[in-house]
């Protein structure tokens, strides 16, 4: 095993050093290794946006050695949950680390003025950011690029208005087109005076003694893999591809998930973008696949033709967030929800779930134009849910001043429990789709982030299961899953990457690890982190369910309560095996 | 007659790597990691002959190929006080890496920034323009061809 080289930056004192942290090296990389430094850092008495907090983030210990492996994995405490925060992202970030010839990095504590961090190989400089302070994500960057070097080899982290703010669903942005997009990394960076994060390396000591012929051969046949094998399909359409058999089944969420059901989603399918909309696609750094949608936004600001135009990305969650979910059915009304939560730096999916939540309660008369400044808020009215959107990161009224904190902090004030769609305090996925995916998102997950349970899959592709078979199959996934996201492949290459060859290209790379080792070493980290969500508030005994999910039928059943009981049963139980193996 | 012609056409001829479509890159990087893997039997991108880059970030436009054009008339050799860069007859530059001293002249000489530095070894990177990159590209942006 490589023995880790963690950069440790503390603001507070201005200083950074590189520790070769041998006791760590079972712990590969990605989220193992960055849950481990996350939990020796973490001060559970103090609030998440205390200065105290750690940022960790590891890429994956296969990147950038194999196709498609471009995961970088920040482990925080969520200021959203108040409980474990995990966040994935591509872009450059991870490529950028290891040419840095760094494993993770840990920042503590709080610069007092506005910074940038730039990490070039082991070199750290925290420079002035006074003047970016304030600025949109999207423009922060422009500065930076200009200043820094190493164009190509480098990444670019930053965030917006809304991390400044400590919007507890922040995002941090990645390469302008990814995002460490869950659960509020943006506020931590935010409380940390950190405007912007760059990362750049020469590449020295990425070299490695392996048998290169060999190397170079399962290098290359992975490469034919991914760009013609099952992968392909996120490459034509993207996750928008799933727009149109979700809604057929009943599961694409719709205006606050009052239904399933969205009558115009041929308007904004996979499909109908592509023909319309889609000006190009990018893909990470090392991912020959290229999954990443753009399409142009375009808009008319004055008479005489006069137009402005961005370039966004988009994917099926974004559509269905700030899509369906909030009753818009027009693609450049979409395109334009994005540009939004791009500019202040806001998590899409957590925005939308939160304005079907606004729109909703004000139907009801729980919340009302004194409470918003927004009068006549209506499913599907673009322009008042910007308005709202500026107001959440500008305004000093009482309903954003908690709103800041998130959708449980208004609820506390004003109820509606029943119908905000909260998974464990974080929004839900757009996969209305029965028992596996609100279990998955709302119990077994440990990172409980959208693309990282099999939840959706499961309820669509296992017939009839029970509730023993259904909470076996989400925790075997989620187990594997605890080793898989320490490789730094995407798990859209989940299917390319069996067992049998990660264990080959671990070994080639000098990683000594069999099937075994994969099973002991994802259940380790599984335990610590739903160990530390137990620590942390999580009760599975007086786990709520809203309303909503068993008001709305899922596809074409309605859940029933009785059965998620049961397979909470039969999850706990699995669990308290599980740590007795472990002795935990 | 017409023989004659095309040997001295063939003369002058140039097979190099061009960059040709670069608006249709994504930026995946899979030329950077063949020229390593399969030219330099290197494991970081660092070490290729060709980087990709945005040019003001991702949302502004095609993203840039730096690259070796396989100039008529190399500039880069001027500047290399030892002697150590000899034209390719077919374009680029051979490295005599043994009379190199690492300055680092060449690479302040190239107008389009394509000589890229190994810092292990110390020696510059120059495009061998032999098409390894060319294979790997998933769109198809790079082609060998004539100039």
């Amino acid at each position: 095993m490589k023995i880790p080289r963690v950069l440790y930056i503390s603001l507070s004192n201005k200083r950074s050093e590189i520790v070769e942290r041998e006791d760590l090296r079972n712990f590969l990389g990605g989220t193992g290794l960055a849950t481990e430094l996350f939990l020796e850092n973490v001060c559970l008495d103090l609030h998440p946006t205390d200065p105290k907090q750690p940022i960790v983030i590891s890429p994956g210990y296969l990147t950038p050695y194999f196709p498609v492996a471009t995961k970088s994995i920040a482990v925080f405490y969520s200021p959203l949950t108040n409980s474990l925060g995990e966040s994935h992202a591509g872009g450059r970030l991870a490529l950028a680390f290891k040419l840095a010839g760094i494993d993770a990095v840990v920042i503590t504590g709080r610069s007092e003025k506005p910074c940038y961090i730039s990490i070039n190989n082991g070199d750290v400089k925290i420079n002035n950011a006074e003047p970016l302070w304030g600025l949109k994500a999207t423009e922060t960057a422009t500065y930076i690029r200009d200043r820094e070097g190493m164009s190509g080899l480098r990444s670019i982290l930053r965030i917006g208005p809304a991390g400044e703010q400590k919007i507890a669903f922040s995002m941090v942005i990645v390469d302008t087109y990814r995002h460490f997009g869950r659960l509020g990394l943006g506020a931590l960076m935010g409380s940390k005076n950190i405007k912007s994060i760059v990362v750049s390396g020469n590449g020295v000591g990425l070299d490695r003694d392996v048998d290169f012929d060999e190397y170079r051969r399962i290098f290359e046949e992975l490469h034919r893999k991914v760009i013609t094998g099952s992968m392909r399909k996120y490459h034509e359409y993207g996750t928008s591809i799933n727009v149109l058999p979700l809604n057929e089944l009943g599961a694409l969420p719709t205006r606050n998930l009052k239904s399933g059901f969205f009558e115009r989603a041929e308007k904004i399918s996979g499909e109908a973008f592509a023909e319309h909309n889609l000006t190009r696609k990018f893909a990470c750094a090392g991912c020959p696949l290229g999954c990443i949608h753009i399409a142009m936004k375009r808009n008319k600001f004055a008479h005489e033709e006069e137009w402005e135009r961005n370039e966004v990305s988009y994917d099926y969650e974004l559509i269905y967030a700030l899509g369906s979910l909030i009753g818009i059915d027009d693609r450049q009304s979409i395109l334009k929800m994005i540009e939004c939560t791009e500019e202040l730096g806001i998590d899409a999916i957590y925005t939308g779930v939160f304005l079907s939540w606004i729109t909703e309660a004000y139907e009801r008369g729980i919340i009302t134009e004194n409470d918003l400044g927004v009068s006549e808020v209506k499913f599907g009215d673009t322009e008042k849910y910007i308005e709202i959107l500026q107001n959440l990161v500008y305004s000093d009224k009482k309903f954003y001043v908690l709103a800041r904190k998130g959708l449980t902090h208004i609820i506390e004030e004003y109820g509606g429990f029943d119908f905000a769609l909260l998974v464990n305090k974080n929004a839900m996925a757009g996969y209305h789709t029965g028992y596996a995916n609100l279990i998955g998102q709302s119990i077994v997950g440990i990172r409980n982030a959208h693309t990282d349970n099999a939840g959706y899959a499961i309820d669509q592709e296992v017939k009839n299961f029970d509730p023993k078979t259904l909470i076996d199959l989400l925790l075997n996934e989620e187990i594997f899953r605890a080793f898989f996201n320490c490789t730094g492949i995407c798990l859209f290459a989940r299917k390319v990457y069996d067992i049998n060859l990660l264990v080959k290209i671990s070994r080639l790379m000098g990683y000594e690890i069999d099937e075994e080792y994969i099973k002991q070493i994802g259940e380790k980290i599984y335990l610590k982190k739903m160990i530390f969500k137990e620590k942390t508030g999580f009760d599975i005994d007086n786990y709520k369910f809203p309303e909503r999910f068993f008001e709305t039928p899922s596809g074409k059943k309605i859940l029933s309560r009785e059965f998620v009981d049961a397979a909470l049963g039969e999850f706990k139980d699995r669990l308290k095996t599980l740590k007795r193996e472990y002795n935990l | 007659m017409v023989v004659a012609i095309k040997v001295a056409v063939n003369c002058f001829m140039r097979k190099v790597l061009i960059a040709k479509y670069m608006s249709r890159c994504m930026g995946c990087m899979s030329c950077m990691f063949a020229c390593a893997r399969r030219v330099r039997k290197s494991l970081s991108v660092a070490k290729a002959a060709i980087r990709i880059k945005t040019k003001g970030g991702y949302s502004s436009g095609n993203m840039v190929a730096d690259h070796c054009r396989g100039c008529e008339d190399p500039p880069c050799i001027s500047y290399c006080p030892e002697g150590a860069l000899v034209k390719r007859k077919n374009g680029g530059i051979i490295l005599k890496s043994a009379l190199c001293k690492g300055c680092k002249n060449c690479m302040e000489g190239c107008p389009v920034r394509a000589i890229f530095w190994d810092e292990e070894k110390n020696l510059p990177i120059f495009c061998i323009h032999c098409g390894n990159c060319v294979e790997f590209c998933p769109h198809n942006c790079l082609v060998i061809g004539e100039i």
